[in-house]
């Protein structure tokens, strides 16, 4: 049996014929993408249905986020989120709270309605939602342990209750930097203090399962057909192998997971021979959803979100300087070995500087062993100079960027960590496009809500949290957003023989919109709705709250 | 560099086991120290080593002995949430020994480590020691990508020991810190460096905390704050040194960029209502109360 969906437009992403308005699907696969006319050498040898449930929609190839991080988000996930910028979630719609008594507010309301043992509020922000103290919890419930953690992770609060749950007394705490025991304040190095107390209530099987079943419902809702892991094993390598096959290796999950393992993890305390039979095994047992493949990721430079990303001169305004995760040497030698044994490697930047070491390690594996489309991707890439991006061409280098810097952090940024300059042209990406490099968007989810259509409207429009467009000059295309978050993010993670578009042969994986975000106003491309997405030809209704 | 003070003996947790950082880019000499300091030793002490971003050779060197190895994760405190270091410290309190060495990453900064795990609970940081391999300084002190990380390695330790150069310690080394002494390049430890005097919990320098230069705050203002209220208030306050946003009445919306030299108020295209940034100096509280 054919199925044939009709719509008002299908954005295909195949250059030869960008558009159409019937799609006819047989077992999962695309047979033809066109008119009903067109197809009808399909229709009249075989029996079909049309279907037109989709007939005033927009339908474009599935979405692909090629970067995030399931195990991370399933920590996030059960938390109660409470932030500056409103986060749509499949089980609630987060508002914007940008003050400190809308903040209490959200509190008390989430106090009233939910039972948890530890109740953990995720989002606060000093520069919206005012100082937090301890007695601020108090006052929301003086008798239920209350967690109050930073929008950036790096700090939370505690109240009372709290620590006497935890057994956080001052004497137990006293002489310990970055812990302040009278405001209930755990910040930084402290963090780490707070965060064993309370890793028996966060890792608990419960909270990860109801993490990961949640991240599903927000991939699901953000209208992907498949994502990428990019990092298996950042959290705990053999949990995550079996809670993720257990929770997305099933028949309702509308989406797969493309594998990355974590280098430094699968290459600790093996030889490089003993790295790749247990790669090449992996591969070799992946299962319908969830797939690895000869790919690998790397990491240079520190965390954006930290200012810790490495940076050429002149560096910060106040001077500090960010943080190596890898050894350049050492990122070298893993690049160099992973390279020869023929695999993509992705490798996460921050900084100019981390990109500098990675395309130093790209030159010298393709000065000893050259290699065409070998996939080098350079992952995040928060600033990188017009030069560097040059090179990354010359090099076959691809780019999958975290564009959601540019609107939370670039007005923050342009005042207090690197100036105008190059807060505002972070994201460099139409020079990307324009150098000819395989370009795409990620969410590296929870950096950045997983919404490929909020990426796209970040892309096209550069307008940050302040409501100020920024570096105007490397706005992106609708066209260009829409490849970004489809054909190349296939390419990113290498599987463009098979998804990211629309033409026969390719498995039927379909985004359905309300309307078309190459037409639409651009300033609306977020705006518009997910309706379903098509795994594998099967139809997934997206609800709407 | 944070200024740095002698830790207060009030501070010293005797009752802790002492616990002391081995910190140093790769190839410093770090394992083989603490081999040596293994076969020196009198009593056990446990070695958590953190080398995931290395290649990893240093676990199989440090052979036989009670310990683990971690990752940490510069910078980024999410992922402390798995395999953290506190709860491998919490993890090895329960075993019996006397004092505990951490082996750092070769990119680790030594304060970041001395904060860290100066957390520990049940434990007391002794020292924190760089090592310095005093042939490949000069290299590494001019490495673009890594002379700020070895500095940073040097002048944040209590003690720094050259490694691998027998004769005299590198003047370029000799310049970042004074507090250089040499590792002899084979047999035992110098009574200077035994686990004794490295697991000696008084004397260490603490880490200072630097306070923040700047604050930085989003407020919303009253739609009846105007430009000129809005000035007096910025003319007011002297820590004040740059106020970007919105001022929103009820009728039409003002974007204001300002420095202490300089006021600029003109009406928006863009009237969005996005806040108005406050940027002022030193850690003092501001009070908003006459805008809001």
């Amino acid at each position: 049996m054919i199925e044939v969906y009709v719509a008002k437009n299908i954005i295909t992403m195949n250059p030869s014929l960008p558009e159409a308005t019937a799609i006819a699907i047989r077992n999962g696969e695309i047979l033809e993408v066109g008119s009903l006319e067109s197809l009808s050498p399909w229709l009249i040898r075989e029996d079909h249905q049309i279907i037109e449930t989709f007939q005033d929609c927009v339908i474009v190839p599935g979405f692909i986020d090629p970067h995030l991080h399931p195990a991370m988000a399933a920590v996030i996930l059960p938390m109660h989120f409470i932030t500056a910028m409103p986060w749509t979630l499949p089980w609630c719609e987060v508002p914007a709270s940008l003050t400190p008594r809308a903040f209490d507010q959200e509190m008390q309301r989430i106090s009233a309605t939910v039972d948890d043992e530890i109740l953990i509020f995720w989002g606060h922000h000093d520069l919206w939602h005012g100082t937090m103290h301890r007695d601020r919890l108090n006052a929301i419930d003086a008798d239920r342990p209350i967690v109050a953690w930073n929008r950036s992770f790096h700090e939370l609060h505690m109240n009372s209750a709290c620590m006497a749950l935890l057994g956080i007394t001052e004497a137990s705490i006293s002489g310990r930097a970055q812990i302040d025991f009278e405001t209930g304040r755990f910040f930084e190095n402290g963090l780490a203090f707070a965060i064993q107390k309370l890793n028996p209530y966060i890792l608990s099987d419960t909270r990860f399962t109801l993490g990961l079943e949640r991240l599903k419902q927000v991939v699901h809702a953000g209208g992907h057909t498949t994502i990428g892991d990019m990092a298996v094993g950042l959290f705990d390598f053999e949990r995550e192998l079996v809670t993720t096959a257990k929770i997305f290796e099933r028949a309702d999950t509308p989406f797969r997971i493309e594998q990355v393992p974590h280098g430094a993890v699968v290459t600790h305390n093996r030889s490089f021979e003993e790295t790749q039979a247990v790669l090449t095994d992996l591969s070799a047992n992946s299962s319908h959803r969830l797939n690895f493949r000869a790919r690998v990721k790397l990491f240079s430079d520190g965390a954006f979100f930290s200012q810790l990303a490495q940076l050429l001169p002149p560096g910060y305004l106040d001077g500090h300087v960010g943080e190596w995760l890898t050894a350049p040497e050492v990122l070298h030698e893993h690049i160099l070995n992973f390279w020869r044994a023929g695999y993509q490697i992705h490798v996460h930047v921050t900084g100019d500087m981390g990109v500098e070491v990675a395309l130093e390690g790209l030159a010298k594996a393709q000065a000893e062993h050259p290699r065409l489309l070998h996939g080098f991707t350079l992952e995040h890439m928060g600033y990188a100079t017009p030069e560097q991006i040059e090179r990354a061409k010359a090099l076959g280098a691809s780019v999958s960027a975290n564009i959601y810097y540019l609107h939370e952090l670039s007005g923050r940024y342009a005042e207090l960590s690197v100036g105008y300059e190059r807060a505002s042209t972070m994201g460099r990406l139409k020079t990307c496009f324009d150098a000819g490099i395989t370009t795409a968007l990620h969410s590296d989810f929870t950096m950045a809500p997983a919404q490929p259509l909020l990426n796209m409207w970040v892309a096209v429009n550069r307008i940050n949290a302040q409501g100020e467009q920024m570096g105007p000059a490397e706005c992106l295309t609708p066209n260009q957003a829409l490849a970004a978050v489809t054909l190349n993010a296939a390419k990113i993670l290498g599987i463009e023989s098979f998804t990211g578009s629309l033409r026969a042969g390719k498995r039927a994986d379909l985004t359905v919109l309300s309307d078309s975000p190459l037409t639409v106003d651009p300033l609306r491309i977020k705006d518009i709705r997910v309706v379903a997405t098509v795994f594998e030809g099967l139809v997934a209704p997206i609800e709407t709250a | 560099m944070p200024p740095l003070k002698r830790l207060k003996s009030s501070n010293v947790r005797h009752e802790d086991r002492p616990l002391t950082v081995i910190a140093g880019y790769l190839g410093a000499g770090k394992t083989t120290l603490i081999n040596r300091m293994l076969a020196d030793a009198v009593a056990p002490f446990a070695v958590i080593v953190n080398d995931l971003g290395a290649l990893a050779v240093d676990q199989a060197l440090i052979a036989g002995q009670q310990g683990t190895t971690i990752a940490l994760t510069n910078g980024c405190a999410c992922c402390q949430i798995s395999a953290d270091l506190a709860a491998q410290l919490a993890r090895l309190r329960q075993d019996d020994f006397s004092a505990l060495v951490f082996e750092a990453s070769g990119v680790a900064k030594a304060s970041r480590l001395a904060s860290l795990t100066s957390q520990a609970e049940g434990y007391a940081l002794a020292k924190v020691v760089t090592l310095v391999d005093g042939l490949d300084a000069p290299r590494l002190l001019s490495d673009a990508y890594l002379s700020p990380l070895i500095k940073e390695q040097i002048a944040a330790a209590d003690w720094v020991l050259q490694t691998k150069r027998a004769e005299g310690v590198h003047p370029s080394l000799a310049s970042i810190s004074s507090n250089i002494g040499q590792l002899p390049s084979s047999g035992a430890l110098p009574a200077a460096l035994a686990p004794e005097y490295l697991f000696d919990q008084s004397g260490r320098l603490e880490a200072g905390i630097k306070a923040p230069l700047f604050q930085h705050r989003v407020i919303f203002p009253r739609p009846d704050v105007t430009a000129g209220l809005l000035q007096a208030f910025i003319a007011d306050h002297l820590e004040i040194e740059r106020v970007k946003g919105w001022l929103v009445g009820p009728t039409d919306a003002v974007l204001v960029q300002a420095t202490r030299a300089h006021f600029q108020a003109r009406s928006g295209a863009r009237a969005q209502g996005q806040g108005l940034q406050f940027i002022w100096r030193g850690d003092v509280e501001l009070d908003f109360s006459a805008l809001t």
